[in-house]
């Protein structure tokens, strides 16, 4: 499967004061179109940093990041902004839902800022559709149950066709049969449609998914391991 | 963008309390400040019409040596007014001459200083048509030793219709002269300072009593046509000065100038105030949203966007206080400009000579009410600035997993 996704020799530094902590170290990993790939390590392992880099939310201190063959991390807050709006979708442990939109208002807001006009009433829909919430367009996130407000982002990460899905803990805040759920929609996008998942989890149950487990260790890249495609 | 304004809108309804807080001080100030210049400008069109309905007209044309401060009327500045000046008044308008002076008015026990008006009383009434005033009595008739004197006076000295007094004036020659009048009617015109001290008579009553032979202190001219301030440069002729209605009165014009600047200072310190307030719920809100500014950040919206989306919070929360405060402003004003504020009390007092309606009534005209709704945005916009450049310089990778 082509590349989505590569970071070289990725080194990423925050100032903290007089200090800089680097959060990673001459890391180097490609994702492939279609991979449901797990970021696994302990708290302040960078696997969170390595999220940010691939999902344009951040530009590494070295290296580079390349998405679909372009590299990222040159690009202004714009075009990042741009790329993001257009090429990746987020789905959040927090769920992250605009508190004031209505579900159909969430999902939709994702083609808006990807500048989509055609056919979006329909997209939006059909993607709320796929996750079990057509019945639920007008509510608002306080009227939905946390693993419900999960399937909202879904579809919100989903609607625009992204390259990739960055799923940060996505079942951390979800009890266990919600999370089940969650992981079990996201298996599905993963093998009906060859939607490209990459998560940062603490979850076994989301490491037993994976086909695919980078693991991090105070900044450097200490295991990658891929396990074969199930038949 | 009309996303970003639904947005913007519903997040106000967030917090209502906090939200309807800072719009009440917005909306306050907006309805003084349209209240505020409705009651200045009423005060300036009260006194433009007081001076006009009574004393100037259109243009007052008075010696050159006559004072201008409404407080001494002295005979021995009359002038006979020249047959040139006469022509080129009457080719302009409708000119009614007059004599004022000062004279003495005793009734049995009691006297008061007052204010004598000889008037023409076939030009005076086409110059001064005494629409809004109201007369208990008749006007003098003709041959008749009658007079009319100004409620407060009568009041004052218990005057009623038919009772005689006494007038004491002093000639233009400097003797003392009295007859004997009977009050044929009380007046309550347009300008309070007739009320207080005036009395009014034929000019044929007033050259007896003050043997003035043909001269006269004040000459009012109701301009038929043309520019009436390019009239009055046009009869400022030697040994005369005419001055339009506007220039009689700017020292009282002057005084509303200053309550306008001070209604001014009232709103912007109220304005300030709301600024503050407005500065507060938008700072709250962005330190509130930090996480769904990151999430719109995430997924694509530029940091102008962010930037629009608060500064829009700021101008619908300007629009819809300034808004409110101006239908509120708005009906207060209309409600004085039809029925006025009774100042009776304050200027209805025997003997002042302050020169004013006795009801004001408020101005209203839309340029003030879109002056104030434009600058209650403009403040909401503005206190919105810092808590928007805050938003929109948040680092999206963290904003996102703010708690």
């Amino acid at each position: 499967m082509p590349v989505i996704c590569q970071l070289k020799s990725v080194r990423k530094d925050y100032p903290m004061g007089d200090l800089t902590v680097t959060a990673l170290r001459d890391v180097s990993v490609e994702i492939h179109a279609g991979e449901f790939t797990v970021f696994s390590g302990p708290s302040g392992s960078g696997k969170s940093t390595a999220l940010n880099l691939i999902g344009c939310l951040d530009r590494p201190s070295a290296g580079s990041v390349m998405l679909e063959g372009r590299d990222v991390a040159t690009l202004g807050d714009e075009a990042l902004g741009a790329v993001r709006a257009r090429r990746i979708g987020f789905i959040f442990q927090s769920f992250n839902l605009i508190p004031v939109l209505t579900a159909y208002e969430n999902v939709e807001l994702a083609l808006r800022l990807a500048g989509v006009k055609d056919g979006r009433d329909a997209r939006v829909k059909k993607a709320l559709n796929d996750v079990g919430l057509g019945e639920y367009l007008d509510r608002r996130p306080a009227q939905l149950s946390g693993g419900q407000q999960q399937r909202v982002a879904i579809a919100r990460a989903l609607v625009k066709q992204p390259a990739i899905v960055i799923a940060d803990e996505p079942t951390a805040n979800l009890d266990s049969t919600n999370g089940a759920a969650i992981l079990a929609i996201m298996k599905e996008m993963n093998t009906r449609a060859g939607v490209t998942f990459l998560f940062s989890t603490h979850d076994p149950d989301v490491v037993a998914q994976a086909r695919r487990i980078v693991t991090l260790h105070d900044g450097l890249l200490v295991n990658d391991t891929s396990r074969p495609r199930a038949s | 963008m009309w996303f970003l304004i639904t947005l913007a809108f519903r997040n106000l309804f967030r917090n209502k309390f906090r939200t309807a807080l800072s719009s009440v001080v917005v909306m306050v100030g907006v309805a003084i400040q349209i209240f505020g210049w409705g009651l200045v400008d009423g005060g300036d069109e009260n006194v433009l019409r007081a001076a006009s309905s009574t004393m100037t007209a259109d243009v007052l044309i008075r010696p050159s040596a006559y004072p201008k401060d409404n407080l001494s009327w002295p005979l021995a500045e009359s002038l006979v007014p020249p047959p040139s000046l006469l022509d080129a008044a009457a080719a302009s308008g409708t000119l009614a001459p007059r004599l004022l002076f000062n004279a003495r008015l005793v009734a049995g026990t009691e006297a008061s200083r007052v204010l004598v008006v000889g008037y023409d009383p076939e030009l005076d009434f086409k110059v001064f048509p005494r629409t809004h005033w109201a007369i208990d009595g008749t006007w003098p008739a003709e041959g008749q030793q009658q007079v009319v004197v100004g409620r407060a006076l009568a009041r004052l000295l218990d005057l009623a219709v038919g009772r005689e007094i006494i007038l004491e004036a002093r000639s233009f020659q400097g003797a003392l002269n009295a007859y004997t009048y009977t009050v044929s009617g009380v007046v309550h015109t347009d300008n309070s300072m007739f009320d207080n001290i005036g009395m009014w008579m034929p000019l044929a009553l007033a050259d007896t009593l003050v043997l003035t032979e043909g001269r006269r202190t004040h000459l009012a001219l109701d301009v038929h046509d043309g520019d009436v301030a390019a009239v009055a440069v046009a009869l400022d002729t030697a040994g005369f000065d005419a001055v339009t209605v506007r220039e009689e009165t700017a020292d009282m014009l002057a005084v509303g100038d200053i309550r306008r600047r001070a209604v001014s200072f009232l709103v912007l310190i109220i304005m300030v105030i709301a600024a503050t307030g407005i500065a507060n719920t938008v700072v709250m809100a962005a330190y509130e949203r930090v996480r769904e500014v990151g999430t719109l950040m995430a997924f694509g919206m530029p940091r102008r966007g962010i930037l629009q989306l608060f500064l829009i919070e700021g101008a619908v929360m300007g629009i819809t206080a300034g808004g409110v405060g101006a239908v509120l402003g708005s009906a207060v004003n209309l409600y004085f400009s039809e029925n006025g504020i009774d100042l009776s009390r304050q200027v209805g007092v025997a003997g002042s000579s302050m020169s004013m309606g006795s009801v004001l009534y408020t101005t209203f005209a839309w340029t003030p009410v879109l002056a104030s709704v434009f600058f209650a945005i403009a403040v909401a916009v503005i206190a919105s600035i810092y808590p928007a450049r805050y938003a929109a310089g948040l680092v999206p990778a963290d904003a996102v997993r703010a708690e």
